[in-house]
């Protein structure tokens, strides 16, 4: 067929004209998943910091963590990689470092004294053989409980300090005709509805040990059944149109008072101020009800491409030194809601709730990773969404059963 | 019959047969044919030899049997998912099929303004399903959409909850893509009516015989392979949903409205199991070719034995 | 007879408008501002309707960005375009030729091609994109506009070749006998008497075909490479945030306005349509 060869002469132009384009000294393109106008706010100040010290930034943006990290694979595969990718630390990371598909920035990280810099257990997960191949630019934290103080007054409730308290609180709450958790019904959500409850019932011990070990005793443990127990307990106190529900909607339902509570990350903070509330004041921030003072946290990162020429190396270094520099982090942390990958980071800048997270920090016992894509394998984790969300939305399975069945998926995964 | 006497005037081989080889023919079917060979078949056996290896994020060749076969068999969500795939299948197919047909006997009859409600017919069919499943999770929420807009009218026991009920969240699958679909199976089913014969229609006005009967002994088994594309589409279409749940229900509640293309995708996409969603894969590909091709044979040799 | 008539139309119009209804929210949503959306009921009219989540969809939202992030549907429309003619005309014409090959001439093992041909269609292209990459990479084609078609080509061949196929085995046997007595080879058979026979179909394909390509999201992504990203990618760069604020009014507007290509497909090829009559008429 003659329309393929013309086709292909025509790609070879086409190849020829965009690898050109890429010699430049210092250009960086980079693939990232923030879209939203406070994303795209937020990432435009790493984009000013590079190009503040002489970079050229090519933007890439795709939506969706899981469609962007595919992209950035298989362009990888293609052979025609973004210098810098945004990604998921974890074990996907490791894969694609072990594949010799990633570039170090071990030469940035140790003149930057990344090592003391970090919280050690993102340090550990953004190294692969002793090195850095990822420069990790923020925490969220996923244990926040923020409440609508108009719904308690009205109630005639204070916020809660443990779980038991507040199933009393939420009786009271629907008593008086709120809905007293606003949750939406993604399984990531319940999710982290489940994190919260494990994390109060169980304490922060428990919680790093039996999701750093995935140990079967631990998972079959009393104490696992007593999580599972509040969990259900909290079924009653949700509406009726919670499942499919997608987060802000459930944020904007705590928001405008029609819900009480809402369990949700920091990232819930962008609808609030959306809505014209500043976070911290008519609209509560806590942390979920627990004895131990803890922060359930996820990071963003972003990783280097194996590219073999000098000036991506160069692009890719300059870029890893931007990312961690202090004033490119306050800046970009306040846009985006979470609080600086940084731990010497003055907090005065930022609004309450991330004020109280970074004091939180300082003390790396509160350190806890989430399951989602960074504490736990991630055939693991989306094993532990299942579980967790089929339970919760099953309305004759027993604690004993939920217990059961995660334990048993948990072990399929591994 | 003008075209071919006037070829015939351009062109004189008397002694050429009309069922001589051709082999233009033969010639022509190499794209496809390669197609097939090497992308199709390619990489069904691809997906096979991955699903026997533990491939996680990236493919690698490190066999271990069967096991990833046997993690899969021993997931509570695969089992659901085809479960699903077998209730969806029937109701998708079976609406598309039905109420397709009927609107494409609706607008055969002759109406004014027939490309307007073509084209309404056909407009969920452009529309992207990630903003589409926004709308529809909207309208079939009990505390968003219809069953409270019905209940502020004051019928207040009106219940329309199936997409919050695990018992009942595949069915809402169903309408949503029935919804899509429905226009396209429409216009094939019109691209059939309109190469039926209107002598037909002279005929049976002639003789008397009312229009549904028509439709029911006359046309429809005439439109058999009319019939056969729509299956093969929509069961296509079936097997690969995966932006309908995503966007509708995402799977839940729980996993209870999960289809195996989403399992799938979801474990090689977001779950670094590219062994076990190659077995997935093969599984799915496997119970659907074992479904659909009795009637794919059955379909060509009826076709053979008309020629 | 007249209440026949009666009957009919009042059951298009119910039908249409359950089929637009979904539709006619996503339009009434489009037209709120979001204050209004986030309280009020779904199937409420705009008090106050704007077209401001329009403009915002078509030309991007620059008031917090910097650079090229900012930019809305507009920047990829065109590249959309590029993607889709060829894609097209390739996969229609190809799946034509093919389908027309299959059904109205003895080829040995046709029947057997067909088959298995019709398998193609059942494979999730996602399950298949590394082999796919590599075979696209190999042939120096990958991260273009061309890699792009061909991969369109690849997955459509099967769905436009069963179209054709199966409509051409509906054209009587007769007439393509009393054409190839006349002497009319492979292709002046082919574009004097099948093709003008076949518009209802092509109206058909062609309208499918255009949908599947113009609303690709995976594929474009994936093998476009950065000058060849469909408008589908800017779409999802709207609406797709899964962790930023919500604009549904924008989300809405921006759905709208991609499917207007397609939606000016089927008003364009319901000519076929009609001409498919003509061509009926014929026949008989």
């Amino acid at each position: 067929m003659t329309r393929f060869t013309k086709v292909a002469g025509l790609t070879a132009l086409l190849l020829a004209g965009a690898s050109a384009s890429s010699l430049n000294a210092q250009t960086a393109e980079v693939l990232h998943w923030w879209t939203s106008g406070g994303e795209q706010a937020a990432i435009a100040e790493i984009r000013k910091g590079y190009e503040a010290r002489g970079g050229e930034w090519i933007d890439t943006p795709i939506a969706g963590g899981s469609a962007a990290r595919a992209a950035a694979v298989n362009r990888m595969l293609g052979g025609d990689p973004a210098t810098v990718f945004q990604f998921a630390i974890g074990e996907q990371l490791r894969e694609l470092a072990d594949q010799g598909l990633l570039a170090d920035v071990e030469n940035v990280a140790a003149g930057q004294g990344w090592d003391d810099k970090l919280p050690p257990l993102i340090m550990q997960a953004a190294k692969h053989d002793g090195k850095y191949i990822a420069a990790p630019i923020n925490i969220h934290g996923e244990n926040w409980m923020f409440y609508n103080g108009a719904a308690l007054e009205k109630a005639g409730v204070s916020v809660p300090k443990s779980w038991p308290e507040f199933i009393e609180t939420a009786q009271k709450l629907q008593d008086a005709g709120i809905i007293p958790i606003g949750l939406g019904g993604q399984p990531w959500q319940e999710r982290i509805l489940f994190n919260s409850v494990m994390l109060g019932v169980a304490g922060r011990d428990f919680y790093a040990r039996a999701y750093s070990t995935l140990d079967e005793d631990l998972l079959m443990s009393d104490t696992m059944l007593k999580v599972f127990e509040t969990f259900a307990a909290l079924k009653p106190f949700v509406d009726e149109g919670s499942p499919g529900r997608r987060w802000n909607e459930a944020t904007a339902m705590m928001i405008d008072g029609r819900a009480a509570f809402h369990f949700m990350g920091d990232w819930a903070k962008g609808e609030i101020i959306a809505a014209g509330i500043e976070p911290g004041s008519s609209v509560g921030c806590v942390f979920a009800p627990a004895e131990d003072l803890a922060y359930i946290m996820t990071v963003d990162v972003f990783a280097f491409s194996n590219i073999d020429t000098d000036a991506a190396r160069a692009a890719q270094e300059k870029m890893a030194g931007v990312m961690f520099d202090p004033d490119v982090q306050i800046a970009f942390n306040q846009k985006k809601g979470s609080i600086p990958a940084r731990m010497d980071i003055p907090n005065d800048s930022f609004d309450d709730c991330a004020q109280y997270a970074i004091k939180t920090i300082q003390d790396p016992n509160t350190h806890l990773v989430s399951t989602g894509l960074f504490g736990v394998p991630s055939s693991v984790s989306g094993a532990i969404d299942d579980t967790i969300s089929n339970f919760w939305n099953s309305a004759d399975m027993t604690p004993e059963q939920g217990r059961d069945s995660f334990r048993q998926a948990i072990a399929n995964a591994k | 019959m003008v075209e071919p006497a006037h070829l015939a005037a351009r062109r004189q081989h008397p002694d050429r047969r009309w069922w001589r080889p051709d082999w233009t023919a033969r010639v022509a079917l190499i794209p496809a044919l390669i197609i097939t060979i090497v992308c199709f078949y390619g990489f069904i056996v691809w997906t096979f030899i991955i699903s026997l290896t533990r491939s996680r994020l990236l493919p690698v060749y490190n066999f271990t049997g069967f096991d990833q076969y046997a993690r899969l068999f021993a997931n509570e969500r695969w089992w659901t998912s085809m479960q699903n795939l077998a209730i969806h299948g029937c109701l998708f197919i079976g609406g598309c099929v039905v109420i397709g047909y009927g609107l494409a006997i609706l607008i055969d009859r002759g109406v004014r303004g027939e490309g307007l409600f073509r084209t309404m017919f056909m407009m969920p069919l452009s529309m992207s399903f990630i903003v589409t499943g926004v709308i529809w999770q909207w309208v079939m929420n009990p505390t968003l959409g219809l069953q409270e807009a019905v209940r502020d009218l004051g019928w207040v026991t009106f219940e329309f909850n199936w997409i919050v009920r695990q018992d009942r969240s595949i069915y809402t699958l169903a309408i949503a893509g029935i919804w899509q679909q429905v226009g396209l199976c429409m216009a094939l089913f019109l691209a059939g009516l309109r190469n039926v014969d209107p002598n037909i229609w002279k005929a049976s006005r002639v003789d008397g015989i009312p229009v549904w009967r028509v439709y029911l002994h006359i046309i429809t088994p005439m439109m058999r392979t009319v019939f056969f594309t729509v299956f093969i589409l929509m069961s296509a279409i079936v097997m690969k949903a995966f932006d309908l749940v995503v966007a509708l229900t995402g799977g839940g509640p729980g996993f209870s409205s999960d289809l195996p293309a989403r399992f799938v995708v979801d474990h090689i996409l977001n779950r670094q199991e590219l062994g076990m969603g190659a077995a997935g894969a093969f599984v799915l590909l496997c119970t659907v070719l074992a479904v659909i091709s009795p009637y794919i044979y059955f379909e060509l040799r009826k076709a053979r034995g008309a020629h | 007879m007249r209440l026949n008539r009666v009957a009919l139309y009042g059951l298009l119009i119910v039908a249409a408008f359950m089929l637009m209804a979904p539709v006619l929210i996503m339009i009434s949503t489009s037209l709120k501002p979001m204050s209004e959306i986030r309280g009020g009921s779904i199937f409420a009219l705009p008090t106050d309707p704007t077209f401001a989540a329009w403009g915002k969809a078509w030309f991007g939202d620059c008031t917090q960005a910097v650079g090229d992030v900012c930019q809305g549907l507009s920047s990829s429309f065109m590249t959309s375009v590029r993607i889709v003619i060829p894609a097209l005309i390739l996969s229609v014409g190809l799946g034509s030729v093919t389908g027309y090959a299959l059904a109205a001439w003895r080829v040995p093992g046709a029947n057997l091609l067909f088959a298995a041909l019709l398998v193609g269609m059942f494979i999730p292209p996602q399950v298949t994109l590394y082999p796919l990459i590599i075979l696209v990479r190999e042939l120096g084609l990958f991260g273009s506009i061309s890699g792009l078609v061909l991969v369109h080509v690849i997955w459509g061949v099967a769905f436009t070749t069963m179209m054709f196929r199966n409509f051409f085995k509906t054209v009587p046997q007769d007439l393509l006998k009393a054409a190839r007595i006349d002497g009319a080879g492979f292709w002046p058979l082919f574009w004097y008497v099948m093709l003008p026979l076949s518009l209802p179909i092509l109206g058909v394909a062609m309208i499918l075909q255009f949908t599947y390509i113009w609303n690709d999201f995976l594929l474009g992504l994936t093998f476009g490479g950065r000058s060849g990203q469909p408008m589908t990618v800017a779409l999802n760069n709207l609406v797709g945030s899964q962790f930023g604020e919500k604009e549904y009014n924008v989300d809405m507007a921006a759905t709208m306005l991609t499917a207007l290509p397609t939606l000016a497909v089927y008003l364009l090829s319901g000519r076929l349509f009609v001409r498919g009559i003509a061509a009926g008429a014929v026949k008989g």
